[in-house]
């Protein structure tokens, strides 16, 4: 037997789902329609993701051969979070502050990106070749700096990759990682090529060590049984051999996997309320889309911040904490999230691998931070009721997720025909979602999608 | 239904998310316009989405106008762009739409106005007069949002002074505030949206709300400040009043000039963007909060500069000058808000090439250092960059030129326990002969540290002769200089103030 395994790996939580293998005649088929041969979830500060994946392996009394289908957020979460490896920037001489006057989505530091006296001009020629002296110096600075992946953006390298080549080739046999930026993206202006290779190369970077840890793994469990099992990660193209150590875009691997699950679904929108993402998918009918369904953030996320704010009251706030420490409702933080007012009100007791997490005395902590939070609130009574704080704010986050189906229509409700409109909702906190978002919306249906659980693993193991 | 009619109260923390909440959707219509409005027919501003201060009060106004001159109905599409009535720079051109909700034949009223800014590149004066810095176009008809009228456009387009693209660059404007024109109009019509059932007058009830809250929090009392636009020019004088109710700006007393001209709309935008930096503020810009801000600018000032008298001027340095007296005036009432902020106001230039194209770009100074943090880098506080700037090698497959630096001007920011920030830098190999020319205005001058702070490295404009390699140096605020290939010319932007000794000292 053979079988097909969708590990989705978080920021807190890991998820796995296995299935075996079905014949040829069935391959389209995707695989929420068969019986999962093992479901598991565990919650990453308390259990390893080695250690997980090992039970799962075991649970599993692993076959002979297999696919073990990754998406992680790790990449994801090292850039908005901005913590991950060190990286160095080569530019073209002259360039080294560019992408810092530009809004760009990551912040390298200064002292991280070298000038490189080299120049193509825009018609291709080289006016000033590479000096692979000036080269052999900055390895003992990178080295000094703890430096071992380079990301190489050179002016008009779309247009003459040579000196980006030469230096490639130089450094990676000096044992460095490195991306060049003409391979990435043929655009004809540097900012989107450099922004695109500084991405790849830290999201490479920041998941080298977890992938590998999971081939260690599979070895050791699995022993000579290993080399007839493949593993592949998902990026912003699909599926890719993890072997081929191509990290373009992982960072969007997730979305990419549950566009693919939800590709063929009958709705045209999808709410997908992840543990550690809340996600819009929306099925395109023009001429230009690939099938695939648009996948966009939604504005609420499950660790959004709540604060205090000008509008005198607690309110949402931009960004989010993630899970480091984790929602007050997890005992550990101080901070308040979405999370700590959906458990106040009792919506988080199905969930599993968060609810055997919750912890009660997180609950009186919940109340005190809103009634700081909420001191000024004026009251008839002289009281602020948190209950009623946190009630408001739930209500306040529905607002927020339908202002983006308001957005997100395009047609009047009156030239959608007599059917109702029907939103699929996803994802293991969905439950949670869909009384209040019927409540919010009586006019629309919100059906729950019959793996919402399982959503995650079951979209990494993909169609097979 | 329930939502809204969550009987038998309705709490007040309720209603102001409810608002906040809106202003969030509000926000979310007018994001893909970049700079735009929502105002209602009847005269309030509903949303305003800009980070500029010359757009605040006048890009609802613009919209209004048009109206008011026009009577716009659904579909209907107006242009604008006179600074001496609604505008800012003759580059800056406004669109508005009319949008009503629901398509019922013979009702003709509309219920939003729809307004989008568009920013061509400036065009660098030649004079003091407002008709050599570009097109001057009053509130005109240009037909239906769906079928501009294209022979008017053109014409605007073939005048000698209309920006790049013109017309190309209308019409992908056209298209996007369409977009969004429908995408309101399918909210009004949705049973289920806020903006069907919204009640306007307690959204802008409860910004007000809100923002006097925040008045509460400041600093009250008077406070009279002056400063001069440079070195024994022109005095500009403000007496601000902080009350628990208004904030007061007047700025009597201030010098009339030869060459820089604001209007009041601008000066008023200033007033607010000044007083919104300075405590941080986050609330939505709409009638509700903008009620609070009383503007004076008397006759005869800088400040209310009539036609014939160009404008260029007054938004490149009159208009940071504006903003940082606002600031200073605060930091007199609280100490605690002192800052060494520099001027905010970005330099101009642009370079003509003898086959006639002309590239036009700016420099941003650094920020002046702050009592708990540097200042910002590369950062025009007032004069935020255009996102629209073209890339090094955009530049370089569209002009005869090489781009031999962009990025930082090093350790120009003033020492000090906290630096200023550096200046941005831009340098040209020209490959063709060709005319450069900037206004600079105030950036030629060293931006002063604060509290024994040191001043940053003051504006520069340097040639290297290809011939010679001999080197040109320039610091007059305005200036013109012939190229010929293979010069280089580097415009640096000063470096921001010090904040506090500096650790050696």
């Amino acid at each position: 037997m053979s079988c097909t395994l969708g590990l989705w790996i978080g920021e807190s939580f890991a998820e796995i789902r296995g299935f075996s293998k079905k014949s040829e005649s069935e391959s389209a088929e995707p695989a929420s329609s068969q019986r999962p041969l093992i479901e598991q979830r565990w919650f990453l500060p308390k259990k390893s993701l080695t250690d997980g994946l090992k039970e799962a392996l075991r649970a599993l009394n692993a076959p002979h051969s297999g696919t073990i289908r990754i998406s992680s957020s790790r990449a994801k979460l090292s850039l908005a979070r901005k913590h991950g490896p060190s990286l160095a920037f080569l530019v073209t001489e002259g360039f080294e502050n560019w992408i810092q006057l530009h809004s760009s989505p990551l912040s390298i530091p200064r002292d991280h990106i070298f000038g490189i006296s080299e120049r193509a001009l825009a018609n291709g020629q080289i006016e000033a070749p590479l000096k692979l002296d000036e080269l052999e110096f900055l390895v003992t600075k990178l080295e000094l700096l703890n430096i071992k992946d380079i990301a190489i953006g050179y002016l008009n390298s779309h247009l003459n990759p040579e000196n980006e080549e030469r230096t490639a080739h130089f450094f990676k046999e000096r044992g460095f990682r490195v991306v060049m930026s003409h391979q990435l993206s043929p655009s004809q202006n540097e900012m989107d090529r450099w922004v695109r290779t500084l991405e790849c190369a830290y999201t490479a970077a920041s998941v080298e060590e977890e992938l590998k840890s999971i081939e260690d793994t599979l070895q050791a469990s699995l022993g000579e049984d290993a080399q007839d099992w493949k593993l592949e990660i998902w990026g912003d193209q699909g599926l890719s051999p993890l072997s081929d150590r191509n990290f373009h875009g992982i960072q969007f691997g997730i979305e990419r996997a549950l566009a693919e699950n939800f590709m063929s679904s009958p709705h045209s929108t999808i709410l997908y309320f992840g543990l550690e993402q809340f996600l819009i998918l929306r099925n395109q009918d023009d001429e230009n889309s690939d099938g695939r369904p648009r996948v966009e953030a939604l504005p609420i996320q499950p660790t959004q911040k709540i604060m205090s704010g000008e509008w005198l009251a607690p309110k949402f706030g931009s960004g989010d904490h993630g899970y480091e420490p984790g929602p007050m409702s997890f005992g550990k933080s101080h901070h308040l999230a979405l999370l700590d007012i959906l458990f106040l009100n009792g919506r988080l007791s199905e969930v599993e691998a968060v609810s055997n997490n919750l912890n009660d005395r997180g609950r009186s902590r919940i109340i005190e931070a809103l009634f700081t939070l909420g001191k000024d609130i004026p009251s008839s009574r002289g009281i602020i009721d948190a209950h009623e704080v946190a009630a408001d704010l739930e209500l306040a986050c529905i607002e927020r997720i339908n202002s983006v189906l308001t957005l997100g229509q395009h047609s009047p409700p009156s030239q959608s025909g007599s059917a109702r409109r029907s939103i699929l909702l996803s994802g293991p906190y969905a439950k949670a979602f869909q009384s209040l978002l019927s409540r919010r919306r009586p006019d629309l249906d919100f059906e729950m999608d019959r793996d919402a659980d399982w959503i995650q693993s079951r979209a990494a193991a993909g169609r097979f | 239904m329930a939502y809204f009619a969550r009987a038998p109260k309705k709490s007040w923390h309720f209603s102001m998310l409810q608002s906040e909440s809106l202003a969030f959707l509000l926000e979310s219509f007018l994001t893909p316009l970049g700079h735009g409005a929502l105002v209602l027919p009847e005269g309030k501003t509903l949303h305003l989405r800009t980070n500029r201060a010359q757009d605040i009060a006048t890009l609802p106004q613009a919209a209004l106008l048009c109206h008011q001159y026009l009577n716009l109905r659904d579909g209907d599409v107006a242009i604008v762009n006179d600074p001496y009535s609604v505008g800012t720079l003759l580059s800056d051109l406004t669109l508005v739409v009319g949008v009503r909700f629901e398509e019922n034949p013979g009702v003709d009223e509309i219920d939003l106005l729809l307004a989008q800014r568009i920013s061509f590149p400036p065009r660098l004066p030649q004079s003091l007069a407002l008709d050599s810095e570009g097109v001057r176009i009053p509130p005109t008809p240009v037909g239906r949002i769906d079928n501009l009228n294209s022979d008017l456009l053109n014409a605007i387009g073939a005048h000698p002074l209309a920006p790049e693209n013109f017309v190309e660059t209308v019409n992908e404007a056209g298209l996007k505030i369409e977009a969004v024109r429908q995408k309101l109009k399918i909210a009004g019509t949705d049973p289920g949206s806020e903006l069907k059932k919204i009640d306007f007058k307690r959204y802008l009830a409860d910004s007000a709300r809100a923002f006097r809250n925040m008045l509460g929090r400041l600093p009250l009392g008077t406070v009279l400040h002056s400063t001069r636009l440079q070195p024994g020019g022109e005095l500009l004088k403000l007496k601000l009043d902080v009350t628990e109710t208004f904030l007061n700006f007047d700025f009597a007393g201030s010098d009339s000039s030869d060459s820089i001209h604001l209007t009041d709309l601008i000066t008023f935008g200033a007033c607010v963007a000044a007083t919104l930096e300075t405590f941080h503020l986050n609330l939505p810009l709409n009638s509700g909060t903008l009620e609070h801000f009383q503007v004076s600018t008397p006759a005869k000032t800088l400040l209310s500069g009539r036609a014939p008298t160009g404008v260029f001027r007054g938004m490149q340095s009159g208009l940071g000058s504006v903003c940082n007296l606002v600031v200073h005036s605060f930091a007199k009432l609280n100490p605690s808000l002192r800052s060494a902020k520099g001027v905010g106001c970005r330099g101009y230039f642009e370079i003509e090439f003898e086959n006639g194209q002309r590239l036009a770009d700016s420099v941003a100074p650094g920020e002046g250092a702050q009592p708990n943090e540097s200042g910002a880098h590369a950062h025009a506080l007032w004069h935020p960059q255009d996102a629209n700037s073209l890339s090094v090698e955009e530049l370089e497959k569209k002009y005869p030129l090489v781009v031999t630096q962009a990025g930082l001007r090093s350790n120009s920011g003033g020492k000090g326990s906290h630096l200023g920030g550096d200046g941005a830098v831009k340098a040209y190999r020209v490959k063709s002969n060709a005319k450069a020319r900037w206004i600079f205005g105030p950036l030629m001058a060293k931006q002063e540290g604060l509290a024994s702070g040191r001043s940053g490295l003051s504006g520069e404009i340097r040639i290297v002769r290809s011939s010679s390699q001999h080197v040109d140096e320039f610091t007059t605020p305005e200036g013109e200089v012939l190229l010929e290939p293979g010069d280089e010319i580097r415009f640096l932007a000063p470096g921001g103030g010090g904040f506090g000794p500096p650790p050696e000292a």
